[in-house]
């Protein structure tokens, strides 16, 4: 082929990549926009509330002030040291955002930039894929790659539009820390090297998950070591990341120390030991022969490794270094969290998924992943063993806890890329079947391109991948099969692929796109009506109550509660003080004058409680009540007995069936407070339960008053009397009030016992 | 009996100056290496010196039993460790340099590359 | 008039002692098969409704197949090692620290024999541990120990606390016993693998270089763990289910993204397996015998298996590609995606 043809087709790739990053992107960022259009730019679920709010106070107080904040609005009494506790990548992006966008002129309000946070930031991704498995394979396999990132649904769950959370960016951080750190082990570049650390570096200030990568390149490192594959650049490459990227992740507050200090980031010191003894052993074997070396290698590898395992033994077991924080031991020990800690156990974001959820996420890229792994090995370059330890070990996580199938997406689409780039390129190549030239032509030419490709080591693994040689013409009969046969399989993965989009689409606008906020249902008509009895609720709050006034709830609606309604909170999503969220248990499931007493003793004003009966809501308050027995039932064994609130059948009943101490509990009596009287003859139905609730079953509400119930009835508040005028006990006041009320006439004061006067 | 113990410690004997003669090859070599190259040299003095200051901070802090502030301490024995790994792997690449990387640029990066090390740790001297 | 009372109160005293079951009579009931004893609506009045210095634990199961009571089965072994540790402790079932307080244990499987048993306490769901104090003043005075559906594996633990709790005998103490077959298994194959690593040593060294092997062997593991293997070892998912008549296995549970059967897991990675497989086959296995018929110079023939070796795969593929999406389909009621129409349906 001519110089210049090649040049104008070089050209022309060009040109089509650019066009295809386009539209990469543009897929990218329309496809998590269902939510902003179907219903309104709004902050969806729980924790993305927390940090919007840390993001309002950030673009209204400086840097400093931010990083200094004691929050008093949030776990009543005892308040949140909220700088220092939270990963604020996140919130500085924006916040760096919402300023340079002001500086152009371009004033967005800031909830616009919080909602539209997650798109902008997904064509990073794909773009961060693309560079990555351009490094593994080729460019082809890349664009493939970042095509699957834009639109995979694993991905897309926690990156829409309004899912204002800390894995919006942290994916995006994720994917180019990779990106860079396979580039500087392939090179050993100390630039490259430099970068990953840098971005590391962002990435720990993002999100809590950065111990994946802290021990994930240690593991590559100390893989390659293991396999007999130490070169000079390994050592360039992992010492300069360790390095700089651990002096600069103890920058953040709240990390501090732990990089030294806690098990978790042993195995990234550990390795960086090892890798300086084995480059020390590189050097001297490049000066002594082989047998020599043997002994020298025998002796001190010996000597170090067990003088570093009893040296971390001991230094655990004198409480220098912290063994492995809970959050990350019940990722091993899976019974863990269940005895020990189960307010972990409780989220529904750390149970194991079931296999449809696998599927779910990634459709044919599922089945995908083992053949592109084992292809992988077939080629077992440095880089590539890199990817299989990610998806050995992210493979069992995601097994583990389904928050963490966010992570082993990336390396699905990757590897899924991989396996289908090596198959268009055997079944899309028409060149010999179409060739009209002389065979030895074509052949040279292969060779040529071939020879600029590939290294040396690429060469000795050519025993594994068979290669066409061409070195006859071949006849039409031939040509015709070659061409139908690659024909047939390349269409049947294109319609493979069209599929994975369609299921893609479909998985994104049914099930990824609901604010959760406000829900949708349908009218008796067909029309869409919106449920926003949440946002009635708190806006109530926010209008009718005073500023300080504190609400108790459960600790679900604590962050909505304190960015909607802004009002002071006992417990929110990450409170991790295990007694006082069971001190809000204790409080719903004792019986009202308990609760009056405890809710006192801690200055609140009002409860709200979210009930579902009405509408047929199964998040709600009372199905997650069994929660609240067994988390204050972990403080308080003698007054709070999870027995007591199931039938002596041992069922988890609500209507007559109910046990007595069910039906006193204060969240009973706050659900159903006046619910029957709204059906025609007083039974009323719960929806959620399929149970009926007569006026029989819901007792008195002496200690509390209803001052606020949703249009539903979904969220309803309550206030906290306040002391009597008399001075009485309520119940004793109410009591007295009923008694009057029925006619019982009863002297509550025996008339004393006077003597006749004479 | 008496001979195959003998022969036992003979061969553990053996094994040990073997590995002595080895580390001893290896250190005479090392030196001729470094005194022909003025730039090994000034290398492997500046990675002795940083040895030392590391050694001469940790010792310090074992003295006065107090480590308070601790990110002081921190930041400035991460600098000698850093710098010395920065140091190492550029004394690698000006030995046998890595294919795609001339000498000049492993220079260059390795200065970007210290500046950073150092900005961070001014940073957190506080 | 005093005789006749004093007659009536001799003949009350004497059938309370004919009728009280003594300790004696228990531990011998018990001793009859395997220090449990077997109710059935034939003896339980007498053992149950008499005054007795004894507590019972009574274990309610259902073993027939017919009932696929799986946490029966699971909780039966359970049951018969807290039995055992008692007796093996006290060999005649009174406890050491209470005056001539012992502990017994029963168990009632629900059949043709024991139906009114299981009426008389109105027993809806097995398994359930019931336990009678001593001196029962009546049939009715029982504490019952709940069951919780989602208990995992560790059955002994639970009754072995439960019971405690329930009966307030300071020494109960459970011992796990030493499964002495495993014991024996480990040591047997440790031995073996010992020996075979030294002799053979390299042989084995050309086999687990083999990168084949390894790439065979992490596959299979990342095709395990996706199909949901954890989700069976955390939550104890049951085999399979029954469906409603009871006469057919069901494989999957139908509807339920969150929830499945451990056979699922099992089926999933057979297909993820074949179609791992056959993508790999045409990606390293046509062209790797088209090359080799083509050294042979048979060029037409290496075009023909070329090309049905390609369609090959590419139909198992195609075909077990649906079956997933089927398959998937009746997990997530309402997906609108397949491959192909049942032609059955």
């Amino acid at each position: 082929m001519k110089q210049s043809t090649l040049l104008a087709l070089e050209g022309f790739q060009t040109v089509l990549k650019a066009l295809i990053f386009i539209a990469i992107f543009g897929v990218a960022i329309s496809s998590r926009l269902f939510s902003v259009i179907r219903f309104e730019s709004i902050i969806h679920e729980f924790d993305p509330w927390f940090n919007f709010r840390a993001t309002k106070y950030l673009v209204s107080h400086s840097f400093y002030e931010f990083l200094n904040w004691f929050d008093d609005r949030t776990w009543y009494p005892l308040g949140r040291v909220t700088g220092g506790t939270l990963y604020p990548g996140l919130m500085t992006t924006s916040g760096a955002i919402w300023h340079i966008l002001r500086k152009i002129g371009l004033p967005i309000d800031i909830r616009n930039i919080c909602v539209l946070f997650a798109p902008a930031f997904s064509g990073f991704t794909a773009w961060a894929t693309y560079e990555f498995t351009k490094e593994l394979k080729d460019s082809s396999a890349g664009l493939l790659a970042a095509a699957f990132m834009a639109i995979a649904p694993g991905y897309i769950s926690r990156s829409v539009a309004g899912s204002y959370d800390n894995e919006a960016i942290a994916i995006t951080l994720l994917m180019v820390t990779f990106m860079f750190w396979i580039k500087a082990q392939k090179t050993g570049s100390i630039l490259y090297s430099m970068l990953a650390a840098l971005f590391y570096f962002y990435m720990v200030s993002a999100w809590g998950g950065y111990v994946f990568i802290t021990n994930l390149i240690p593991l590559h490192v100390f893989i390659l070591i293991l396999m007999g594959r130490y070169q000079s650049k390994l050592y360039s490459a992992y010492t300069t990341w360790y390095a700089i990227g651990t002096l600069a992740s103890m920058q953040i507050p709240f990390v501090g120390f732990l990089p030294i200090r806690s098990n978790d980031h042993m195995a990234a010191l550990g390795v960086f030991g090892l890798i300086q003894i084995v480059a020390l052993g590189d050097y001297i074997k490049s000066q002594v022969s082989g047998e020599r070396f043997k002994v020298v290698m025998f002796i001190s590898l010996g000597l170090i490794i067990s003088i570093g395992i009893s040296g971390l033994f001991f230094l655990t077991y004198m409480g220098y270094i912290a063994p492995w924080t809970g959050r990350f031991y019940s990722l091993w020990d899976t019974n863990y969290a269940k005895i020990h800690i189960p307010i972990i156990a409780s989220v529904s974001e750390h149970q194991p998924p079931a296999w449809p959820s696998f599927f779910f996420d990634n459709q044919f890229l599922i089945w995908l992943f083992p053949a592109g792994v084992f292809l992988l090995f077939l080629e077992l370059k440095d880089e590539h063993v890199f990817v299989l330890a990610y998806s050995v070990l992210c493979s069992y996580f995601a097994g583990v806890m389904i928050r963490l199938m966010l992570t082993l997406t990336p390396i699905i689409c990757v590897t899924g890329a991989i396996a289908i780039s090596k198959l268009f390129d055997i079944y899309l190549d028409f060149s010999v079947a179409l060739s009209t030239k002389s065979p030895k032509d074509v052949k040279s030419v292969k060779l040529d391109k071939e020879k600029k490709e590939t290294s040396d080591l690429e060469q000795e693994d050519d025993d594994y991948e068979a290669e066409l040689v061409v070195d006859y013409e071949p006849s039409s009969k031939a040509r015709w099969f070659d061409i139908t046969a690659k024909a047939v399989v390349s269409s049947t993965f294109l319609m493979y692929l069209f599929l994975f989009v369609y299921h893609c689409t479909y998985v994104t606008s049914n099930f990824y796109s609901s604010p959760s906020v406000v829900m949708p249902s349908q009218n008796p008509d067909g029309s869409v009506a919106l449920i926003d009895d949440f946002r009635e609720a708190y806006y109530w709050l926010r209008m009718n109550t005073a500023e300080d006034a504190k609400v108790a709830a459960w600790w679900d609606y604590g962050y909505q509660i304190g960015g909607m309604a802004d009002r002071t909170t006992l417990v929110d999503n990450n409170t991790w003080n295990n007694t006082h969220i069971a001190i809000v248990g204790k409080a719903m499931s004792s019986p009202e004058e308990k609760a009056y007493e405890i809710l006192k003793a801690h200055d609140v004003d009002y409860v709200l409680v979210v009930f579902g009966g009405a509408l047929g809501y199964s998040g709600d308050d009372l199905n997650k009540f069994l929660w609240m027995v067994r988390i204050s039932e972990g403080i308080w064994p003698d007054e709070v007995k999870e027995r007591n609130f199931f039938t002596g059948r041992g069922e988890y009943r609500v209507d007559a069936d109910a046990t007595k101490t069910m039906k006193d509990s204060l969240m009973y009596k706050l659900s159903y407070h006046d619910f029957p009287s709204i059906y025609p003859n007083g039974v009323g139905h719960d929806r959620t339960r399929n149970q009926k609730i007569t006026n029989n079953e819901v007792g008195p509400l002496d200690y509390f008053e209803e001052v606020f119930t949703s249009e539903i009835l979904l969220v309803r508040i309550y206030k906290l009397k306040s002391p009597d005028s008399l001075g009485r006990d309520h119940g004793e006041a109410a009591k007295f009030d009923r008694n009057l009320q029925s006619g019982v006439k009863k002297r509550l004061v025996k008339k004393p016992e006077l003597e006749l006067r004479v | 009996m008496v001979k195959k113990q003998g022969s036992g410690s003979n061969a553990t004997v053996s094994k040990f100056v073997q590995f002595s003669e080895s580390l001893g090859t290896a250190y005479s070599s090392y030196l001729k290496e470094v005194n022909g190259n003025k730039q090994l040299l000034l290398i492997d003095s500046f990675l002795a010196f940083l040895v030392v200051l590391g050694v001469v901070q940790f010792l310090f802090v074992l003295l006065i039993r107090d480590n308070f502030p601790f990110n002081a301490f921190l930041s400035g024995f991460i600098i000698c460790v850093g710098q010395f790994v920065l140091l190492v792997s550029l004394r690698l690449q000006l030995i046998s340099p890595f294919e795609g990387i001339s000498k000049q640029r492993a220079f260059g990066e390795f200065i970007v590359a210290s500046l950073v090390l150092h900005f961070i740790s001014v940073h957190f001297v506080n | 008039m005093r005789l006749s009372t004093v007659f009536a109160t001799f003949l009350v005293w004497y059938m309370s002692l004919v009728t009280a079951i003594s300790n004696k009579r228990l531990l011998e009931l018990s001793q009859k098969d395997g220090n449990v004893i077997k109710l059935n609506s034939k003896n339980y009045e007498k053992i149950l409704n008499s005054p007795r210095k004894s507590d019972i634990v009574v274990f309610f199961t259902a073993t027939a197949t017919q009932f696929s009571c799986t946490l029966c089965l699971e909780m039966s072994p359970s049951f018969d090692v807290v039995a055992n540790s008692w007796f093996s402790d006290h060999a005649n079932g009174i406890s050491k620290e209470l005056e001539n307080h012992g502990l017994f244990f029963a168990k009632s499987d629900f059949n043709a024999e024991s139906k009114q048993l299981f009426s008389q306490f109105q027993l809806t769901s097995v398994p359930a541990f019931l336990v009678f104090k001593a001196g029962g003043k009546s049939i009715n005075d029982v504490e019952k120990i709940t069951v919780a559906t989602e208990l995992g594996a560790n059955h002994l633990n639970f009754l072995a606390d439960n019971i405690k709790n329930a009966v307030q005998i300071p020494d109960l103490f459970v011992y796990e016993p030493i499964n002495w077959g495993a014991c024996i298994t480990t040591v047997v194959t440790v031995a073996i693998v010992t020996f075979v690593l030294v002799r053979y040593t390299s042989a084995l060294l050309n086999v687990l270089t083999l990168r084949p092997l390894w790439g065979i062997a992490c596959s299979f593991c990342i095709t395990t763990l996706i199909a949901g293997a954890m989700f069976i070892k955390i939550r104890g998912s049951p085999f399979s289910g029954m469906s409603a008549d009871r006469k057919s296995i069901v494989y999957f549970l139908e509807g339920q993204l969150q929830n499945q059967y451990a056979i699922e897991s099992q089926i999933i990675t057979v297909l993820y397996s074949v179609l791992a497989s056959s993508f790999i086959g045409l990606i390293c296995v046509v062209p790797y015998i088209q090359k080799w018929y083509q050294k042979k110079q048979h060029y037409g023939k290496a075009a023909i298996v070329n090309f049905s070796l390609a369609l090959f795969f590419t139909a198992v593929i195609y075909i077990f590609y649906s079956a997933l999406m089927a398959v998937f389909a009746l997990k997530n009621t309402g997906y609108p995606f397949k491959l192909f129409k049942n032609p059955f349906k």
